[in-house]
């Protein structure tokens, strides 16, 4: 058994996320760990602006959760994970990340550090997960 | 997957789990580890003349023993002569100039919680920004 027994791979299920999802998903097989998928849905959008805002469209949480939860069970699909391995839920991603990770003790995260700007940082969640918690983080890159 | 892995160690409390888990990437894919530790100038600078002692020989005194266990560790390792870089400057421009020149693939680094903030260390910090290869941060 290898020093890593529980890898989160953590996807936005952006193009950049899923083209390294692969390489994740390879690494995480070869330390023979126990592997677990999970995206974060932010509620921002389903905050309204003005009150009147609100009954407009009342189901977006909801719509935007089943689009993920779609989206999840087809990628999960492509890299043959359980059910039980699969993690969709609610909340900011950052803090989220964190605490679950911590939750289900985690070993590993892997997180896609795809670089959004031109200056060539780390995206702001891969930058907080990276600082924040308690195991160790492989940001993949290319 | 990986071809060339770079350790950079700093001999603290984290260099033995940065060293376990170099060899565990090694051992699923077969790549050639590398070993960096880097010295800071700063090192040599003295904060005000009369603080340097005249007898003081910063070479025999500080680089040639911090070169000796360097090598030893890098013995104890098993990792090649070639593949051992002992460098001086400023560790993370040194790091990411070492990773490209070499096509390194995955850096394996200590990000060990300076405060009680709990935030990474810089050099992991900046590492992680600004590599274009892999990081693995280590902690303890």
């Amino acid at each position: 058994m290898s020093i890593y027994k529980k890898i989160l791979v953590c996807t936005d299920f952006s193009e950049d996320s899923l083209k390294y999802l692969g390489k994740s998903f390879l690494l995480a097989e070869s330390f023979q760990a126990e592997t677990h998928l999970c995206h974060v849905v932010l509620p921002a959008a389903s905050i309204p602006i003005h009150g009147y805002y609100y009954p407009m469209d009342i189901d977006l949480e909801k719509k935007i959760m089943e689009k993920a939860e779609e989206k999840m069970t087809e990628v999960a699909a492509q890299h043959k994970l359980d059910a039980s391995k699969q993690h969709v839920f609610f909340g900011n991603p950052k803090p989220g990340i964190v605490a679950f990770a911590k939750e289900i003790d985690i070993d590993l995260v892997i997180v896609a550090g795809h670089h959004h700007s031109f200056i060539g940082m780390l995206g702001s969640t891969a930058n907080y997960i990276a600082n924040k918690i308690h195991c160790d983080v492989l940001i993949v890159n290319n | 997957m990986y071809k060339n892995i770079l350790m950079a160690i700093d001999f603290s409390e984290v260099t033995e789990a940065v060293a376990k888990k170099a060899f565990l990437l090694r051992e699923i894919t077969q790549a050639e580890v590398h070993l960096c530790y880097v010295l800071g100038l700063e090192n040599v600078l003295t904060p005000a003349s009369y603080f340097y002692y005249q007898s003081f020989d910063f070479n025999e005194n500080v680089l040639e023993p911090l070169k000796k266990k360097f090598e030893d560790y890098s013995n104890k390792l098993g990792i090649k002569k070639e593949n051992i870089h002992f460098l001086r400057g400023n560790a993370k421009e040194e790091i990411l100039n070492l990773a490209k020149e070499i096509n390194i693939d995955a850096i394996i680094v200590g990000g060990h919680d300076h405060s009680r903030l709990g935030m990474l260390g810089s050099v992991a910090a900046v590492l992680s920004n600004k590599a274009d290869c892999d990081v693995l941060i280590v902690k303890k």
